[in-house]
């Protein structure tokens, strides 16, 4: 058995695995953010293994080290608090500050779910942009199972924690949330948003992607997944290693005059 | 290959680091001083005593004799534990013997090396397996990972010499299959998954019911009955309502309000135990999976109704795998959503929802087949 060609970077108690080419780092970083009750590496199942033991087989993953974010949810208020936990790790990374062993030049975002209204907070709130570049730097932004209009659970006993208000429908947070981030999509401008829903997702639905739409976002896609299992990957050929490799792809080159 | 090839010494710190303070370690005051060998002339910390001192470890530490430590940790099932310091003390030694064999699992996938934790462990396995009660409690109630970590450690000799009783249970380690560097990643996965159920409210209050009463052996507690005539009959009135009901039901039924709202609960846990348990076995599928099984053949076990006493599993509780979970409970615990009238909506979600707790039951199923094996597990009825 050869030796692996990246490094593991595990930190339970900060939520935070690191999957790093043990050589030299990459030049892109993939970021993860789980969604309300998830963890930091459960909630994307056998993915960070696969990318652990065969990233660097399969282009363009191997042009990307991985880091996978989390939080315990009963620890955040807002979605603010999910952007700037975000911000934060993109501010070391893009400086290759400790516990990054590179500097980070481009980014791709990637979340489930709760974790995908802390992106759109980042997008938006332009005070967290750490470089101010970082619009810029961002390659790609990939929302799994997001709440376009909330939960119909969060109206429920079970989700008794504080940013549960975030995920009620028409909630004012997200109703802020959204005009927030179509007042500030305009001037700006981020990599349209890539925007998977489940047809069998019973979390957050998909019909409210016919009567919501959110600035930006590419028109959403409906695969036969259901909430939790989207991104959870069966193997190499699933609907979410497609998606990964999607949002890893280098950028089509404008065409010359 | 050995964990130090794909290992640094600087990260294998920082994982150590990280896991001493990580939600599961075990926080009761007693055991955690009884771990940590203590000089002669040490005296007792804040009044609490030592397996160590009751057995001549640490004469300087006032404690109890040898007997009343052995009475303290005696099975449950020859006597029921009452008092309330001898429970928190039992707890917090399972708490203890878990965290070990959490830390075998470690270690057996590569998550650790055994160079950076031999000598804590070493001392640690000695000082409990060198007490008779504890030795004793841990052949009672069955920790099967604490012979493969003895074996680890290099302590296996020592205690098979020692004593005969724990002949059986070294010889039956299997060998270890080769390491793959990816099981670390595997590995991490899973404390992930169990970090956050170790603060998932509605899953310790599942796990509640799952373990076995120890001072009232025989009788279900008024939550059990709660859940399983919750489980069983589905009034839409509650769910939708989330209102409880009226005190005293008939036999099955949820006793009270406090009993009813606890039930509910505890049928949320039990949905994401089948889940959670699901996709902690999906995690290492392609690896050998024995360690694991073993680790979880407790609670596993439980939910099949099945207890341990020793390498025993005696079906003292309920088989919540053969429960019959109404259609329409796994469908608001799953999405919140009460149907009106319940299944009837024309766009029900309800069969993939009873197919994916089917698929999480199967699972655990392939998981508590492992488990017997890998333990050497005998089922019995009582």
């Amino acid at each position: 058995m050869s030796l692996p060609t990246r490094d593991f970077l595990d930190r339970t108690a900060d939520h935070w695995a690191y999957i790093v080419r043990r050589e030299q780092p990459a030049p892109n970083l993939a970021v993860f953010l789980h969604g309300y009750t998830g963890d930091y590496l459960g909630t994307w199942g056998r993915l960070p293994h696969m990318l652990y033991e065969e990233a660097d087989a399969h282009p363009p993953l191997a042009d990307w080290d991985y880091v996978f974010l989390g939080y315990r949810t009963g620890a955040v208020e807002c979605c603010l608090d999910l952007a700037r936990r975000l911000a934060t790790e993109l501010a070391k990374a893009h400086a290759g500050a400790a516990p990054y062993r590179g500097a980070y030049a481009r980014f791709a975002l990637l979340g489930h779910s709760l974790g995908t209204l802390g992106i759109r907070q980042l997008l938006c709130a332009s005070v967290l942009h750490t470089p101010p570049t970082l619009l810029e730097q961002l390659h790609s932004i990939t929302l799994f199972g997001t709440p376009v209009n909330g939960s119909p659970l969060a109206r429920f006993g079970q989700w008794v924690f504080p940013v549960s208000d975030a995920l009620r429908p028409a909630s004012p947070q997200l109703r802020m949330l959204k005009a927030w981030t179509d007042s500030s999509y305009q001037p700006r401008r981020w990599p349209a948003p890539r925007v998977l829903l489940g047809l069998e997702d019973q979390v957050v639905g998909h019909k409210f992607a016919d009567l919501v739409n959110w600035a930006g976002d590419e028109p959403a896609r409906l695969e036969s997944l259901g909430h939790s299992a989207m991104v959870k990957p069966t193997g190499w050929d699933c609907t979410v290693v497609d998606y990964l490799v999607q949002a890893l792809s280098p950028l089509p080159v404008p065409a010359a005059r | 290959m050995s964990p130090s090839a794909f290992l640094s010494p600087d990260e294998e710190q920082a994982r150590l680091a990280q896991l001493a303070v990580a939600p599961w370690r075990p926080t009761g005051p007693a055991v955690g001083e009884a771990l940590a060998p203590q000089p002669a002339t040490t005296p007792g910390l804040k009044g609490h005593w030592s397996p160590l001192a009751a057995t001549g470890g640490g004469s300087a530490v006032a404690g109890p004799s040898a007997a009343l430590l052995q009475r303290w940790l005696r099975p449950h099932w020859e006597a029921p534990v009452t008092d309330p310091a001898q429970r928190r003390f039992r707890q917090s030694l399972h708490e203890t013997l878990t965290d070990l064999q959490l830390q075998e699992l470690a270690l057996a996938n590569g998550y650790v090396t055994l160079a950076g934790v031999h000598t804590a462990l070493y001392e640690q396995l000695r000082a409990l397996l060198s007490t008779t009660a504890v030795q004793q409690y841990v052949l009672d109630y069955g920790y099967p990972l604490l012979w493969q970590l003895a074996q680890r450690v290099g302590l296996a000799d020592e205690l098979a010499g020692r004593d005969p009783a724990l002949r059986p249970m070294l010889a039956a380690v299997p060998d270890q299959p080769p390491l793959a560097p990816g099981n670390q990643v595997r590995f991490a996965s899973f404390l992930s998954l169990y970090g956050q159920w170790q603060q998932d409210s509605a899953l310790q209050a599942f796990q509640q019911l799952l373990a076995e009463p120890e001072q009232s052996a025989g009788q279900s507690p008024p939550t059990e009955q709660a859940l399983r005539g919750l489980l069983r009959r589905v009034p839409a009135d509650w769910l939708r309502t989330l209102s409880l009901l009226p005190e005293s039901g008939p036999a099955g039924e949820p006793a009270g309000p406090a009993d009813t709202a606890l039930a509910l609960q505890a049928a949320s846990g039990l949905v994401r135990f089948v889940e959670g348990l699901a996709n902690a076995w999906q995690l290492f599928a392609g690896t050998d999976r024995t360690g694991l099984a073993a680790f979880l053949a407790r609670p596993v076990g439980a939910f099949f109704g099945y207890h341990l006493r020793g390498q025993q599993a005696l079906r003292t509780g309920p088989d919540w795998s053969g429960e019959a979970v109404a259609p329409e409970v796994l469908l608001y615990l799953t999405t919140g959503t009460v149907f009106d009238p319940i299944g009837a909506a024309p766009e029900t979600p309800l069969p993939a929802l009873t197919a994916q707790y089917q698929a999480g039951l199967h699972s655990l199923a392939e998981l508590w087949a492992l488990a017997q094996q890998a333990t050497g597990l005998r089922l019995t009825e009582p």
